[in-house]
């Protein structure tokens, strides 16, 4: 198992905790791809995005690994339909991952958050409201 | 007239029938010897990742090539090496400061399965143990050094290809 799939599953398990409003934990999901296919919205997406490393001393590398998480409902292309909502949600999830710390992940040593569209248009015209931001994990390794 | 994606090369052999690029007039393609600083460190690059004790990796399905694509390895598990960038930076007179970049490219058949979480957890392990392999490396051609440059997760065109494929680039620091 990888450090990088445990941040991933954290992730997962920490905003199942939040018991948001219309969401099932079954739509709370990892995957390979933000991508909506087979799985009821609204949904969360969890997925790996990148992993720069940097190394810090002789002993221990940085690696921030940088998890993407996309919040997908149903929009219709609706300009206001729904949009309170899914700025909450959004905020609820940041502030969680911000004042968590992924603590389950015992190399992580901290959690920066990096926002993405809150209303990404390309999703919007195929009548998705999807938000989006990456949770950068930062971890200490030796290397 | 020639037509804009025509090379040609003046008093050179005759053109190919397959391609438009002039053939040089030998009977048979030359082939370099594998002594470039190139070839030294993605030879020593597939020695390292052969023994890093993934059974997908062995020196038959670990191949270097021309470019990162799905041939001749086999979908059931492989890594591609293939060139990357290349820098050059002045240092004194009779020496530079050289990075050499390797692409080394991990893929397995996927199906297109975007939520296999068992594909995914060993695309992600197989991406950190190259990680910590490969990095701060001083036995790779004559490089001092190695440092990584990590690409995407999971590169979205060769997922729709049927691959789960996750990319890293060596940067192999010489001074030649």
């Amino acid at each position: 198992m990888s450090v990088f799939h445990d941040c991933l599953t954290g992730i997962e398990t920490l905003i199942e905790g939040l018991s948001l409003t219309g969401f099932a934990d079954a739509n709370i999901i990892v995957q390979k791809l933000p991508w909506v296919r087979g799985i009821d919205i609204p949904c969360v997406i969890i997925s790996p995005i990148d992993d720069p490393v940097r190394r810090v001393n002789n002993q221990q590398n940085e690696i921030g690994y940088g998890c993407h998480v996309v919040i997908v409902t149903a929009g219709n292309q609706s300009q206001t339909a729904g949009f309170d909502d899914f700025s909450d949600w959004r905020e609820q999830i940041e502030e969680e991952l911000r004042s968590d710390k992924l603590s389950a992940v015992s190399s992580i040593i901290n959690i920066t958050i990096e926002p993405s569209g809150l209303i990404l248009s390309d999703a919007f015209r195929k009548q998705y409201d999807a938000s989006a931001f990456v949770a950068r994990c930062f971890s200490r390794e030796s290397g | 007239m020639a037509g804009a994606n025509d090379i040609i090369a003046y008093g050179f052999g005759s053109w190919s029938t397959v391609a438009k690029l002039p053939t040089l007039g030998f009977s048979a393609a030359a082939v370099p010897a594998a002594t470039s600083e190139w070839h030294q460190c993605a030879e020593d690059i597939k020695t390292l990742i052969a023994a890093m004790g993934v059974d997908e990796w062995t020196t038959d399905t670990i191949n270097i090539q021309k470019q990162p694509w799905d041939r001749p390895t086999q979908p059931t598990g492989g890594v591609i090496l293939s060139p990357a960038i290349e820098k050059r930076l002045p240092m004194t007179n009779k020496k530079d400061e050289t990075q050499f970049g390797i692409l080394v490219s991990a893929l397995i058949g996927s199906n297109q399965d975007v939520s296999d979480a068992t594909e995914l957890s060993q695309l992600l392990t197989w991406r950190q143990t190259l990680r910590d392999g490969l990095l701060k490396q001083t036995t790779v051609g004559n490089s001092y050094d190695t440092e990584l440059r990590m690409g995407r997760v999971v590169i979205d065109g060769a997922f729709r290809g049927m691959f789960d494929v996750t990319q890293l680039v060596v940067l192999c620091k010489a001074r030649i």
